[in-house]
């Protein structure tokens, strides 16, 4: 008996060969445009402005420039809390009048479109603020990296002297970053064959605002382990100051909300008896009760022999 | 009379001397242990296996661990040792819960008949044995763990001859328990995410496949297909927001799918299900060059009994049929008389009931003037993986960061030519070529 799915499998494979094998430039391009509530704020008031991308599909690496003019609208804060983009190489960073970002999905997009980062401005003086898009990147998840043709769509702000009523969520996040893992990795092709840690998360609500480092020595024992580090900010791959590998590394990520999620990793080695402080301490300990034992049973004789000359 | 009996004999020593005797080569039949040489051949007696040749006589062991002082075993045929397997290596442990911690590793041997995982709590605990897998197995799921605790593990592979030497150790902290009240991540600052958040992955693999998760590019969940290659995964203790999931499965031979993704946007205390899940079957071929005129086999798994649509891409697109056995294995041997001499690809989807796979992974093969068979799977992405671990993951990301845009050392720039896209610069288009051979 015939298969009666056979000609929808049949029609559907053809029509996915055609659909991937059309020319790349015969694909809509990856558009770049702004979301925002209102297209006016005042002076002092400040506004998000949410930067998209559409016809997203099975494209794995996006980047470009946002450029604002900073006298008529000046970037306050940049959010990245609930973004398409799971990596970041470049970004979202401030840099001069312009917002850099480049970024990832691993293995691709599978939806049309979404959200990859906010900017929070304030109306800095009256005018048309024209917000637009430059040096603009999309990537084809085909193992090649085939660039894909991409566009930009400007918004202008109207930022006057009256208020224009325009004002930024507050955000309510209260949930710290995604747990996530610290990779301790020694090799030749970074910083010289010098030990790093690497490490990223997310924070869906307000977004990562930056990572920071502490590395400690740990000594005592067992439970009663002590040990002291500063916290520095750090970016993956963050070169490690103890290359030994005998501190206890920990990385906290810090939300724009200021929530914090702290992760660690055990020494890889562990201190030699004679650099562990508890050691010397019971090593002092024990030389002290000794002292301490001898001492007393040298009064102790002293004690005795004293008593007879007495009499 | 006499004359005749010598003409006889004379007849059936020219005949004996024009038989020609192919003689088994010695090596054929050598380990890194011994060498047979020059095994007596024998017409027709049929006592050996292999079609030509009787061993006579060996000195020594036949096998480790087959003849002890207390017991003696004889069997015939040939003997010969494995070798002690190759060490594997790229150890990792990745944390999924309280209790949970997922090992990963690269199994660089072919001989192996197993592997042998021990744990140890802490850096001053003491290796135990918690496991022992069968061959070509490169994951294991650790989940009879405590809360907030450093487990260190290693492993080693071994077979009939003895063990590999072990892996690099590789540690992993299970997550903390929440505390009574709040106070995120062990920091402060924050609340833990809503208990319940859930999401439960449910489809078809392969059978006794791996199948991987990665949340966000990360691995989330490990697990093992049944015989059935029906798997479910849940990822859990995660807050609400957009996710990208992707799955990926290894068949039991080592071949990878393709990585299929999810874009899920999950509701707070609720629990998202998505089923129907069926990967692309793995594909390979056992010729990167084919004779034209010679067959070349295209094969891999799928699901139990699916149908495999099998499109050789030529200067025409070629359809072709095959069906998986129980195991899931299915194979269509080709006739490269039917396309020219040149370059040429394959690909393949299966079907079950009235569930359709995404497309496999593509291979390539050329018709040429000889046959040139393939290497067996490495299991190693082809591209991408910077630091050779045979994983393209956040450190590989890492290293091509601390590059980005920056002029590379020559070292370095030899890697990027080789593993990306060989402009000497590390830009965004490199990192699209990671991202395609991401594993997590």
């Amino acid at each position: 008996m015939r298969n009666p799915f056979i000609p929808f499998v049949v029609l559907s494979i053809v029509c996915t060969g055609v659909v991937l094998s059309l020319p790349v430039a015969a694909q809509a391009p990856v558009e770049f445009f702004f979301k925002t509530s209102q297209a006016s704020l005042g002076t002092g008031e400040s506004l998000e402005v949410e930067v998209w991308a559409k016809n997203l599909r099975r494209i794995n690496a996006l980047g470009g420039t946002m450029q604002f003019p900073a006298g008529l609208a000046a970037a306050q804060s940049i959010r990245t809390g609930d973004s398409i983009v799971n990596f970041w190489v470049d970004g979202p960073r401030l840099s001069g009048d312009a917002v850099i970002f480049a970024g990832v999905i691993p293995n691709g997009f599978a939806g049309d479109g979404g959200r990859l980062f906010s900017v929070v401005f304030e109306g800095a003086g009256a005018g048309e603020a024209v917000l637009s898009f430059e040096n603009l990147e999309a990537f084809l998840n085909d193992g090649q990296g085939t660039a894909m043709p991409v566009s930009g769509a400007p918004l202008t702000l109207a930022v006057t002297l009256q208020p224009q009523g325009a004002a930024v969520p507050v955000l309510a996040d209260v949930i710290p970053p995604q747990p996530f893992e610290l990779s301790v990795a020694c090799a030749q092709e970074v910083y010289e064959g010098k030990c790093f840690v690497v490490f990223a998360t997310q924070d869906k609500e307000s977004g990562v605002d930056h990572y920071e480092i502490r590395e400690r020595r740990l000594h005592g024992l067992g439970v009663l382990k002590i040990g002291v580090g500063k916290w520095y900010r750090a970016q993956s791959p963050q070169l490690l100051r103890d290359q030994q590998l005998k501190s206890r590394i920990e990385v906290r990520a810090i939300d724009a909300a200021g929530n914090r999620r702290v992760m660690s990793v055990e020494p890889m080695r562990a201190l030699a008896w004679y650099e562990d402080i508890g050691a010397w301490l019971l090593i002092t300990l024990g030389i002290v009760l000794f002292v301490v034992v001898v001492v007393s049973r040298i009064k102790k004789k002293i004690a005795r022999i004293g008593t007879p000359r007495s009499r | 009379m006499r004359n005749v009996l010598t003409a006889l004999l004379i007849a059936a020593l020219i005949t004996g001397a024009a038989i020609p005797v192919r003689v088994s080569r010695a090596t054929d039949y050598s380990s890194t242990h011994f060498t047979i040489k020059d095994p007596v051949v024998e017409f027709g007696s049929g006592f050996g296996t292999s079609s030509g040749f009787q061993l006579w006589g060996a000195l020594g062991q036949p096998g480790i661990g087959f003849t002890t002082t207390t017991a003696f075993g004889l069997k015939s045929g040939f003997f010969y040792f494995l070798g002690i397997p190759a060490a594997p290596d790229g150890l990792g442990a990745s944390v999924i819960s309280q209790t949970q911690i997922n090992l990963s590793w690269t199994d660089r041997s072919g001989n192996e008949a197993g592997f042998s995982i021990e744990r140890k709590t802490g850096v001053g605990g003491t290796y135990a044995v918690i496991a022992t897998t069968t061959a070509n197995v490169a994951a294991y799921s650790d989940s009879t763990l405590s809360a907030g605790t450093a487990y260190y593990y290693r492993l080693r592979s071994f077979n009939i001859d003895g063990f590999s030497s072990y892996s690099a150790e590789a540690n992993a902290t299970t997550q903390s328990a929440p505390p009574p009240g709040g106070g995120g991540g062990g920091g402060g600052g924050g609340l833990p995410p809503p208990s319940g958040t859930s999401v439960i992955f449910r489809g078809r693999a392969y059978p006794a496949s791996y199948v991987t998760v990665l949340k966000d590019g990360q691995i989330a969940g490990l697990t093992k297909a049944g015989p059935d290659a029906m798997f479910e995964i849940t990822v859990s203790s995660i807050s609400a927001g957009i996710y990208s999931f992707g799955i990926w499965g290894e068949d039991i031979k080592g071949y990878r799918s393709p990585t299929q993704t999810f874009i899920t946007s999950l509701v707070s205390g609720a629990t998202s299900v998505i089923s129907g899940i069926f990967l692309a079957p793995t594909i390979t071929t056992d010729k990167t060059e084919v004779k034209r005129g010679n067959a070349i086999d295209i094969f891999g798994y799928s699901a139990p009994l699916a149908n495999v649509s099998v499109i050789i891409s030529s200067e025409e697109e070629l359809l072709k049929k095959a069906s998986a056995d129980t195991a899931g294995a299915w194979l269509y041997k080709f006739d490269s008389f039917e396309v020219n001499y040149g370059d040429h690809a394959a690909r393949s989807r299966s079907v079950v009931v009235n569930d359709i796979s995404d497309f496999s992974k593509t291979v390539t093969f050329q018709v040429g003037t000889r046959d040139v068979y393939g290497q067996p799977p490495t299991k190693c992405p082809k591209r991408a993986d910077l630091n050779a671990d045979c994983k393209v993951n956040l450190v590989d990301f890492s290293i091509a960061a601390y590059w980005y845009k920056r002029a590379l050392s020559a070292a370095f720039a030899l890697i990027e030519k080789d593993r990306l896209n060989g402009d000497g610069l590390i830009n965004l288009q490199d990192f699209s070529i990671m991202a395609y051979y991401w594993t997590g």
